[in-house]
């Protein structure tokens, strides 16, 4: 597996071996949080509470995603999570729909980039 | 069973599972997903657990409403947290020890760091402990 995951972190400009050290190592667990990854549902949470007007939903949503999306090194992923992070951790003031579009259209790119290569 | 337990609080999965596995070789470890199953596995294992690793945003209680909780409890006083945080700014560090934590953890994780750390405050912790059962004991004599 980690053959391919090597090509698949490649492909987005990160290093698989930093990413799996922070596992120490070990391959299983890593596979089981990109497992976890591709089948959470916080990117949905956020379009739901985006278009619901629930700030403090899309908030709690962003702020989870991107501990996980930094942990596995999905960086270009985790900067577009933290930029919403922070305009709603600010009292007022709320992200562009095209920012939401954005997210949702970068999280579909990853988890097929990764199906294609976890289960190659 | 090992001499040291540590409790790991986050509401992620992935980031319980990335700590559990630093500890898992020389720790006994526990977990909880939220505030209120952090101060319930506290209460039955007040006795063994040496280190707190606290996630600051979860839902059931964030970290710094668990942190209070500890710190009004004499209990659970002495016990050492460390927060759990991706907001690596001054402010969020400051408050965090304000709080009455004693170390924070930045998010990605380092395994070797945190490794290091939470072994330091351990031993640190078990002094103190020690150094505290001397002091009662004079006290009584």
């Amino acid at each position: 597996m980690s053959k391919d995951m090597v090509k698949f972190y490649q492909i987005i400009d990160e290093e698989y071996t930093e990413v799996i050290k922070r596992f120490m190592y070990n391959e299983s667990i890593y596979r089981m949080c990109v497992e976890d990854f591709i089948n959470d549902d916080c990117v949905d949470e956020i379009r739901r509470c985006y278009y619901n007007g629930d700030r403090e939903g899309v908030f709690q949503n962003c702020h989870a995603l991107k501990g996980v999306a930094i942990n596995l090194g999905f960086t270009r992923f985790f900067k577009l999570v933290v930029s919403i992070t922070e305009i709603y951790r600010q009292a007022e003031g709320e992200c562009s729909e095209k920012e939401i579009v954005k997210l949702n259209e970068e999280y579909t790119n990853l988890c097929t980039n990764i199906k294609d290569y976890l289960y190659a | 069973m090992f001499d040291n337990s540590i409790l790991i609080v986050d509401d992620m999965e992935i980031n319980r599972l990335i700590l559990k596995e630093i500890f898992i070789k020389e720790y006994n470890v526990y977990e909880a997903s939220n505030g209120e199953e952090a101060l319930k596995t506290l209460e039955e294992k007040k006795d063994e657990i040496e280190v707190i690793l606290l996630d600051i945003y979860m839902p059931k209680l964030n970290g710094f409403e668990v942190l209070e909780k500890i710190q009004k409890n004499r209990e659970y006083i002495n016990i050492p947290v460390i927060m759990i945080t991706g907001d690596s700014s001054q402010s969020a560090e400051i408050k965090v020890l304000d709080y009455g934590a004693r170390d924070i953890i930045l998010k990605p994780f380092d395994s070797n760091v945190i490794y290091r750390r939470v072994k330091n405050i351990i031993e640190l912790y078990s002094y103190k402990k020690e150094l505290m059962k001397i002091k009662s004991e004079i006290n009584e004599s």
